[in-house]
């Protein structure tokens, strides 16, 4: 594991410096993981850093290796899978809900009190849709239930769904 | 990384930001077992796709570890309730003196309906280390009983009674194995993959969109089609749980053969403990 920590900001100029992250050029991108390399049989990993990063104008996760020690670069690749939510992302989500006029409307002067997890939309024809999500699940009390999908890239909320919507039940 | 030695283990663990209770480098009687292990998320989808589906992290707020003495062995547990009370998750890693093993998922539910509509999908990773260099291989056991290597990397469901270890992860060189036995009401597939850097990163929670165990999840898209002989090996077992199932246990089983031969001793924790306290903060 890493003996070293980086703030978010040192990691963001340090990956700004890379090839790779340099032609991406202005797209929106967000760091949503930083996570010490997990340690592996004969490979050097107390001062590796595995980075996490979306670009959300091509939807797409990447993934850096980190030489913390260094405070350089080892390599760049998409991908293939999403990573959770950063904290950050959440509080986007939530944010972006609890100004939606929908939500309001069910929530009147109650708390949101929500629940916000990574979400994926359903498919449409025979591939995944695009995108990074959120779903806010609105608590407002113990039974009732609404959810807000919000489009991370877009930075919209996209539907707001009844319990029935959701569990088509 | 703490380190626990009990019952003839010897257990790195930590609990991690969004994983869970993972587990380190994992000796049985100083001889290596497991390079790391973790349930890296929980994927919950709907009947008919109503909705699209999530994922739920594993996040504990109280932080708490809990170091259980049992017979014959010792319990890791932690509780994941970062969700609050309808979407709980209990976790025990369960280590015997005689070697066996598992990791245990307890749903606790309801979720957001209670007739049983919607389905939880749990990966469980397992990145064995028999050989401790790249020497293992990964065996199925044929509907004759015999093992069977298993060429490539891919999926496999268990054909076997509940009580037979349906694969294996061995050190051909030495003899020793790790035996994996499905739970009956796991609905479980088991996916054997060479070690990969992107693939260990992922145990931190990457997700797709489809299942885990479909073409368009993990562990599948890190599977290409490599030996998984004589190499590294890295298995995944998901377990689909249906919510009809509530508050239910889900998770693999393992026994280990060809290690030191057991000491079985019943006053364990009275020499072989340097942990005495029931529980443990982070």
């Amino acid at each position: 594991m890493s003996k070293v920590e980086l703030s978010h900001a040192v990691v963001l100029k340090i990956l700004k410096r890379h090839p790779e992250m340099q032609a991406i050029g202005k797209n929106r991108t967000r760091i949503v993981l930083v996570r010490p390399k997990p340690a592996h049989r004969g490979e050097p990993d107390d001062s590796q850093l595995v980075v996490g990063v979306q670009d959300y104008d091509r939807s797409r996760p990447l993934i850096a290796l980190l030489d913390a020690k260094a405070r350089k670069i080892v390599s760049v690749q998409p991908s293939p899978a999403s990573f959770q939510l950063s904290e950050e992302e959440r509080k986007e989500a939530e944010s972006l809900t609890a100004q939606d006029r929908r939500v309001r409307r069910f929530l009147g002067r109650r708390r949101m009190n929500p629940l916000t997890r990574l979400y994926f939309p359903r498919a449409s024809g025979a591939s995944p849709q695009n995108g990074r999500y959120a779903i806010v699940f609105l608590r407002p009390s113990a039974n009732e239930r609404h959810y807000a999908i919000v489009d991370l890239s877009a930075r919209k909320v996209t539907e707001v769904l009844t319990r029935r919507g959701l569990t088509g039940r | 990384m703490p380190i626990l030695k009990k019952a003839n283990w010897r257990v790195q663990y930590e609990l991690s930001a969004s994983s869970g209770l993972r587990l380190g480098v994992c000796e049985y009687r100083g001889v290596r077992v497991l390079h790391n292990a973790s349930v890296p998320f929980v994927y919950v989808n709907y009947e008919g796709d109503s909705s699209g589906p999530f994922t739920d992290e594993l996040k504990s707020k109280s932080q708490k570890i809990q170091i259980r003495e049992i017979m014959l062995g010792f319990d890791l547990r932690c509780t994941y309730d970062f969700y609050g009370e309808d979407y709980q998750y209990e976790h025990v890693w369960r280590f015997h003196q005689d070697g066996q093993f598992g990791s245990t998922i307890v749903i606790q539910g309801p979720g957001e309906e209670i007739a049983g509509h919607h389905t939880y999908h749990l990966p469980f990773r397992f990145d064995l280390d028999i050989s401790g260099a790249s020497g293992d291989s990964f065996q199925r056991k044929a509907s004759d009983g015999q093992w069977q290597d298993t060429p490539k990397e891919g999926r496999h469901v268990p054909i076997h009674a509940a009580t037979t270890n349906d694969w294996r992860v061995i050190d051909k060189a030495s003899g020793r194995s790790a035996n994996v036995r499905a739970r009956p009401r796991d609905n479980a597939e088991m996916w054997a993959l060479k070690y990969k850097a992107i693939e260990s990163w992922g145990s931190w929670g990457s997700a797709g969109p489809g299942a885990p165990g479909t073409p368009n999840s993990v562990p599948a898209v890190y599977d290409n089609n490599q030996s998984v002989q004589n190499t590294d090996v890295v298995v995944w077992y998901i377990a689909h749980i249906p919510s009809v199932e509530r508050v239910t246990a889900c998770g693999p089983w393992f026994t280990l053969s060809g290690y030191p031969p057991v000491v079985l001793d019943d006053e364990d924790h009275h020499h072989n403990d340097n942990h005495h306290h029931d529980d443990h903060d982070h």
